[in-house]
């Protein structure tokens, strides 16, 4: 999986927001931001990576078990599928 | 992941950005200073670069001496300063030309895409200023309409 191109994450005061960069306008409605924990797999989705690599990622950097992790994992690709800015 | 109000003076690097750009920021509005032709929480405006000089009509995002970030119409321009306005409020208010950040080109309510060039719409919008020796009035018979659209 990868995050489509013509998204970049921006940091504007003090909020990580995903920011369309081809479209003419900037929703501010829909706009997505970012907690720490979605920022890194947002940084790990942007060079394209595997549901279990995500996984590990979080297993790796913060103390959460596997079963959190997937969870987590799985509600950030669907948030991310919803509004459909990523490749399978 | 979480969603978050973010103030528009927080955001306003990123709107700058946008506008700068040449490209739109939408937003959806909040307060009825608007009313009746945006509803707070229901219209969404799309914004865009204003040009040098605003015209008499046109809504624009203008920031306030205090950092507030106010969208009102323009009832007057008076040389470089503008006289505005909200459409559901009696009180009018002074900005220089410097303090607007964008002008509205478009409303968005319930599906319905309304450009600021619109015909009727300005022809709806100069009655209203015609009327607004009668705004209380006239805020009172349209709050009634909506209450009884909404509950009726």
């Amino acid at each position: 999986m990868k995050i489509k191109h013509g998204y970049v994450l921006r940091k504007v005061a003090g909020e990580n927001i995903v920011v369309p960069t081809e479209e003419a306008a900037l929703n501010f409605n829909g706009i997505l931001t970012l907690n720490e924990t979605g920022k890194v797999l947002w940084e790990r989705l942007q060079t394209g990576a595997s549901k279990g690599l995500l996984v590990d990622t979080l297993v790796d950097r913060y103390e959460v078990d596997e079963e959190t992790a997937t969870k987590d994992v799985a509600d950030f690709i669907k948030v991310l599928k919803g509004k459909n800015i990523l490749d399978e | 992941m979480n969603r978050h109000v973010v103030s528009l003076e927080g955001l306003r690097p990123l709107i700058d950005e946008q506008l700068h750009q040449g490209k739109d920021v939408t937003f959806r509005v909040k307060g009825n200073s608007m009313f009746p032709f945006l509803r707070t929480d229901q219209t969404d405006v799309t914004l865009t670069s204003p040009p040098e000089t605003c015209k008499k009509m046109d809504v624009i995002l203008f920031r306030t001496e205090a950092g507030k970030y106010i969208l009102h119409r323009i009832v007057k321009v008076e040389g470089d300063k503008y006289l505005t306005m909200g459409d559901g409020l009696r009180t009018k208010e002074t900005t220089s030309k410097r303090q607007v950040v964008a002008i509205m080109k478009a409303f968005s309510y319930k599906d319905k895409t309304t450009s600021a060039d619109s015909q009727s719409y300005r022809f709806k919008v100069r009655i209203w200023i015609c009327l607004s020796p009668f705004r209380s009035l006239m805020l009172g018979v349209f709050h009634r309409l909506e209450r009884h659209k909404n509950h009726g």
